[in-house]
């Protein structure tokens, strides 16, 4: 019996030597981002068609004539377009490394969610990818031609990846969005990238949603203060004249955090952010305006917590006045508090008509290698 | 091979033998199960599942105190007579086995969703199987060692808990015991299962040397159990919250693929591979269960062991081929759920209530 049992087990040695579906990467085509848009009447291959879906995937090989080809499908949905892609590409298409989708700003405002069903139900896509909106279509960011990187999506990936590690910029992925327009309270906001020019990409500003529809957009002047009121994790700078001495800009290079408590007096939301800022000054404009004396200091504090709050009720009269939506995430901690009855009113409309209040706290560690 | 008793547990091997057979697969699923009715209060609805299994050691050894060295296989007869006490094994085997083609045709589905899309079903679970029917046709000392010796290596997964808060928002948690005392009991029912597995001691209790130490060690198993399910709660619901946990089909899975950690891209994939030794563990304890008490039961002698394991191991593989779908195994998993609560709680009571009434002691 045993020499049977090992007979077989020796057999079964070659089932775990290869396996007969495998893919030859030489032979396919690995996207490393993907662009959604609505599909323009051009674009459509028949009545109905509403998506179109573009593949950025690198060319291998050191006599290509392009680094990176653009593989195209169409359809009603997201999978049904993939039969056109498979009409359309000669070899397999690989969605396992992608690590950034982004979308185009008209497709955003019908909603992401139709599309994105499939991106969540497909174990292979991370959750860790990168989401972002394009001021216009999507497909058109991949016909930028960048200088320092061998194709667009490379650097996309990268801007995205690194983003909060330079500014406040909101940094989302495919779990945090879902989180966001799935919880009560809670809505998504992304980075929103824009063609600067032929050869160049930027940050243009932050996308709001309402749940998962596209309702507008901060621009990125103000985006820094979007960041600080919700909560995002940043690491970036903020300029901000002395009080009193107006031509004098200092910096303060730092990361940020914030608390949030809710309360109600009568049926009229109470919100309290206060955002604590941590950071060094980084540069001041006017030689030795810092002297040794705490005064001093207590001021450069000041004007930066006066600069935070004033931009930062700013952007809360965008949400609240324009486009209504709570998009701090504050309903978060009222349903916290709450419990779920509150879930019966329109959280969005509470924070719309809400009492915000802004309180920031300034830290200053170090000024520099001068005084 | 030999079924006798000259192979002793210690109460620390049947501790990590109750643990390894308490936890299986569905663990993935169990914080999403448990929101579907008590949504962010889902831990509480497993913490007070676990009151069962607690019960269910003490109703155990009650009875076993009054047999000690008769497994279920003879126990039944004893006390229920050669018929009702035959039927009741037989019973007994067919949910061991039963539930043990759940566990693995369960991870063979885990496999086919994130790893190995395109193998067929029926190649991962016969793969499965073999190395599961390897494993259960040892005595049961080495089984037990083989459980306590993965146990320490799966103790290195409580490591990912670290990394799992960064992103974890604490508000999730809020108000506790928000959903309502209800909600909160109806949230149980699908965490009850998780901490089946009790029974097994009925199978093993002759095994065992220091009895009085049974109660104690199976305590701190099913306590263990009920940290690990609770923290694994916990941390599905502090970074997805309940309405999202209760979406996933593999929730901690996808907890896992939302964070990047240091040094292992796609975490999921390895948490996944990791997982086969919890459900190869599993199932092979409940075979063992299975062939012991068919040997007891029908008084089949050592050297006919080889066909019982291999009868066994072909049964198992043709039920684990009988579900077409994923859902249509979820559906399995659960009736097969309700036959381990009979056995949990049911048979015991049955057991000593017959014995109690008949006034039976061991012979």
């Amino acid at each position: 019996m045993k020499k049977i049992i090992l007979v077989l087990l020796t057999l079964f040695l070659f089932f775990l030597s290869g396996c007969w579906d495998a893919k030859d990467l030489g032979k396919s085509d690995i996207a490393i981002i993907a662009t959604y848009d609505l599909a323009q009447e051009s674009e459509k291959l028949k009545p109905g068609d509403r998506v179109v879906v573009d593949l950025q995937t690198p060319v291998m090989g050191e006599d290509v004539k392009e680094k990176a080809q653009v593989v195209e499908s169409v359809g009603q949905t997201v999978g049904e377009g993939r039969n056109t892609r498979g009409n359309r590409s000669s070899r397999y298409v690989s969605i396992t490394a992608i690590r950034s989708l982004i979308f185009g700003e008209s497709l955003a405002s019908e909603g992401l969610g139709d599309v994105l069903d499939i991106v969540y139900r497909n174990p292979f896509l991370s959750y860790t990818v990168k989401l972002a909106v394009v001021d216009g279509y999507a497909k058109d960011l991949l016909k930028v031609e960048p200088k320092s990187f061998p194709y667009i999506g490379e650097e996309i990936n990268g801007l995205l990846t690194y983003i909060s590690q330079q500014n406040f910029v909101p940094q989302v992925n495919l779990a945090e969005f879902h989180i966001d327009e799935t919880n009560y309270g809670r809505n998504p906001v992304l980075p929103v990238i824009a063609a600067k020019a032929k050869d160049k990409i930027e940050i243009s500003g932050v996308a709001i949603f309402k749940k998962d529809f596209l309702v507008g957009k901060i621009d990125a002047t103000k985006m820094v203060f979007l960041t600080l009121l919700r909560g995002d994790k940043g690491h970036g700078v903020i300029t901000f004249p002395l009080p009193g001495e107006e031509e004098v800009l200092i910096s303060l290079q730092g990361a940020n955090s914030r608390k949030v408590k809710v309360g109600f007096e009568e049926d009229r939301a109470i919100i309290d952010i206060d955002i604590f800022f941590k950071g060094d000054i980084i540069e001041v404009e006017k030689s030795n305006i810092l002297d040794k004396y705490m005064d001093k200091f207590e001021l450069v504090k000041q004007g930066a917590k006066d600069y935070m709050e004033s931009n930062c009720l700013e952007v809360l009269s965008t949400l609240q006045n324009d486009y209504r939506v709570d998009a701090l995430n504050t309903g978060a901690v009222a349903r916290a508090r709450y419990g779920k009855s509150i879930e019966h009113s329109d959280w969005d409309e509470l924070f719309s008509n809400a009492d915000i209040r802004v309180n920031a706290h300034v830290k200053i560690r170090n000024h520099g290698s001068i005084q | 091979m030999t079924d006798n008793y000259k192979y002793r547990l210690t109460s620390k091997n049947f501790a990590f033998l109750l643990i390894a057979t308490m936890q299986e697969v569905t663990i993935l699923q169990l914080p999403g199960k448990a929101a579907e009715f008590a949504g962010n209060d889902a831990w509480l609805s497993i913490l007070l599942a676990s009151i069962p299994a607690f019960v269910s050691l003490f109703l155990i050894l009650k009875i076993c105190a009054r047999y000690p060295r008769l497994s279920l296989g003879e126990l039944n007869d004893e006390v229920c007579g050669v018929y009702i006490g035959k039927f009741l094994s037989l019973a007994y085997i067919l949910y061991a086995v039963a539930n043990a083609a759940v566990i693995i045709r369960l991870f063979s589905e885990v496999v086919s969703s994130f790893l190995l899309v395109r193998t067929p079903c029926w190649i991962l679970t016969l793969v499965m199987v073999l190395t599961v029917t390897y494993i259960f046709s040892r005595d049961i000392r080495a089984i037990a060692w083989m459980n306590e010796f993965t146990q320490y290596l799966l103790l290195a997964f409580f490591l990912l808990f670290i990394f799992l808060v960064s992103k974890a928002d604490y508000h999730f948690l809020l108000p506790i015991g928000d959903a309502g005392v209800k909600n909160i009991l109806l949230g149980t029912q699908g965490a009850f299962f998780n901490y089946i597995s009790p029974e097994i001691l009925l199978v093993v209790y002759p095994f065992i040397e220091n009895k009085k130490e049974i109660l104690k060690a199976g305590s701190l198993a099913v306590l263990f159990s009920v940290v690990t399910y609770t923290l694994i709660t916990i941390f599905v619901i502090i970074n997805f919250g309940g309405t999202l946990a209760n979406i996933f089909v593999w929730d901690f899975l996808d907890l896992i693929k939302s964070y990047q950690l240091p040094l292992v891209e796609r975490s999921e994939f390895f948490t996944a591979i990791f997982w086969s030794w919890i459900a190869i563990r599993s199932s092979s304890n409940e075979l063992f269960m299975a062939r012991h008490t068919l040997a007891k039961a029908a008084g089949i002698s050592g050297k006919y062991l080889t066909y019982i394991i291999l009868a066994l191991a072909g049964f198992v593989y043709g039920l684990t081929l009988i579900p077409e779908t994923t859902s249509e195994t979820q559906t399995y998993a659960s009736m097969v759920g309700f036959a381990g609560m009979f056995f949990m709680l049911g048979l015991p009571v049955i057991l000593w209530a017959v014995s109690a009434l008949r006034g039976v002691r061991e012979t």
